[in-house]
């Protein structure tokens, strides 16, 4: 009872809601880029919230069935097929036996997920089954799906959900909702003001590590270092050259730039799906 | 023990001791960590000790930030900080041909010999602030300053696990393969990160490098 990688994809990894309880060595916190769609995707196969699932990265995998199963995508639009033929996305679908579902590149959005019923058997490794690649913890051996790997599935369930969720289509243009960072108040009332009221182009250089931003380059305070302290999921730093980087999934745990703001949980879900080139605003609320 | 408790966007509280790097701070932040690790509060999902801050995760569907924070001003968290013995973890490096990659460089850039840095970065014991940063990363203090040297011009693209460098003011060892522009000066034989085995080094431990012969690198590395 398994999947059966044909192709990889671009950066195709298995997370769950990630890997507390081990930053205090070091070990970031993983998990879903995007947890809106990925808690979706588990909801619409009658998955519990925070099981591990497929996550797919601008480019998504193909795979063949040795099992009938139940899978939902939702995310980034893959234009996914079953047999050649296109499958709605945000709905629980039946895939029959020998069935090869394909997922393409992404039209809106840059992550897509993609559940199944009763889930995959993947081992916990420091209490998540999220990918982590530069340690090799989680997942599939620490790392991206590769073509010709298996995935042992855990108890495969046909799921009878009719219903269906409206897609989402992710715009290129949104409006992140923050708050005040630790150093909020080091930066200058002309820099705050220009932080929040500039339009900022997300980079080529972005991953699951943070997202990098590109406008115009804030003036820093004079202090323009901390003493290396915690970050998390949605932590805005500015680096010395006065840009922002919003850290993400994969993030460092400290880290020594100044922290101006962090995003709301759901700015960070939308954020990530903001292609390259794409831009954003930050709105304090 | 004194400290601020902030908010730190809505899945975190930052707990701000002094503004300073000190043993004393160090041993503060410790404390509430232990203290805090060991009543594990409902809804706290992590926490990362560093060298003056405490940031405490939680999850805000399972506890309320206004409590957390309150529970952290109000609560009577020991004052006397912990005088456990401390602990001094030797760990052995190697600092001949291949793996002492810029010890040459070092020495152009401090005008001590090879063998001068060698006795003077092994004769210490440094205290580790924290582990953070990247799995298995020590913080690192009480390097000797005539061993403050920059960093590269150009980083590496891949420096191996258990490189031993120098970059500034600090010392430490790189526990996983990773782009990098320390100045290394040596490696260990020692895996500092492992999913499966406890941590060898702990926040407030000391870590004293022992110098070994590239033979003994070989051997330990083929246990």
């Amino acid at each position: 009872m398994s999947i059966q990688v044909l192709t990889s994809g671009a950066a195709t990894t298995l997370q769950d809601q990630g890997r507390y309880g081990y930053q205090d060595q070091g070990v970031p916190v993983s998990g879903y880029m995007d947890a809106n769609a990925a808690n979706l995707a588990n909801l619409l196969v009658n998955n519990p919230k925070g099981e591990v699932l497929i996550e797919m990265s601008l480019m998504g995998i193909k795979f063949k069935t040795t099992e009938a199963i139940t899978i939902a995508i939702t995310g980034a639009d893959m234009q996914p097929t079953l047999n050649g033929i296109p499958i709605p996305m945000y709905k629980a679908i039946q895939i029959p036996k020998d069935g090869i579902v394909k997922l393409g590149g992404a039209k809106t959005g840059v992550y897509s997920y993609l559940a199944i019923a009763g889930g995959l058997k993947i081992p916990k490794e420091m209490g998540s089954k999220s990918t982590y690649m530069p340690a090799a913890l989680g997942g599939l051996h620490g790392g991206m799906l590769q073509k010709g790997n298996e995935i042992e599935l855990q108890n495969q369930q046909i799921v009878q959900n009719v219903s269906k969720v409206k897609s989402v289509i992710y715009p290129k243009e949104v409006d992140l909702m923050c708050l005040p960072g630790p150093e909020w108040n080091l930066f200058s009332e002309k820099s705050k003001t220009q932080f929040l009221n500039q339009t900022y182009k997300v980079t080529a250089d972005s991953n699951r590590i943070g997202i990098r931003l590109q406008g115009a380059t804030l003036k820093l305070p004079v202090v323009d270092e901390i003493i290396s302290s915690g970050i998390v999921k949605g932590t805005i730093q500015v680096t010395k050259a006065g840009t922002p980087i919003v850290m993400m999934a994969d993030a460092p745990t400290t880290g020594g730039y100044l922290r101006i703001a962090n995003l709301t949980q759901q700015a960070c879900n939308r954020l990530a799906q903001v292609v390259v080139g794409g831009s954003v605003r930050f709105v304090m609320k | 023990m004194q400290y601020e408790v902030r908010e730190y966007g809505e899945t975190a509280l930052l707990i701000q001791f002094k503004h300073e790097i000190s043993l004393e701070v160090h041993l503060q932040v410790k404390a509430l960590y232990h203290q805090l690790k060991k009543i594990q509060l409902t809804g706290v999902l992590s926490l990362i000790p560093a060298y003056n801050s405490l940031t405490l995760v939680f999850d805000p569907e399972q506890v309320d930030r206004d409590f957390l924070s309150l529970f952290l001003n109000k609560s009577l968290f020991k004052k006397e900080v912990e005088t456990q013995p401390q602990k001094t973890v030797e760990i052995p490096v190697c600092y001949q041909e291949p793996y002492a990659l810029d010890l040459l460089e070092v020495s152009q850039k401090t005008g001590l010999s090879p063998q001068e840095i060698i006795d003077k970065h092994t004769q210490k014991k440094y205290l580790v602030n924290f582990i953070g940063f990247a799995p298995g990363f020590m913080y690192l203090s009480g390097l000797d300053s005539s061993l403050f040297v920059a960093r590269k011009e150009n980083p590496r693209a891949k420096i191996e696990a258990g490189s031993v460098g120098l970059a500034d003011q600090q010392t430490g060892v790189y526990p996983l393969e990773t782009p990098g522009g320390w100045q290394i000066i040596g490696q260990t034989p020692w895996t500092l990160f492992s999913k499966d085995e406890t941590p060898l080094v702990q926040m407030g431990d000391y870590v004293q490098f022992v110098p070994i012969s590239t033979q003994e690198f070989i051997n330990i590395k083929a246990q």
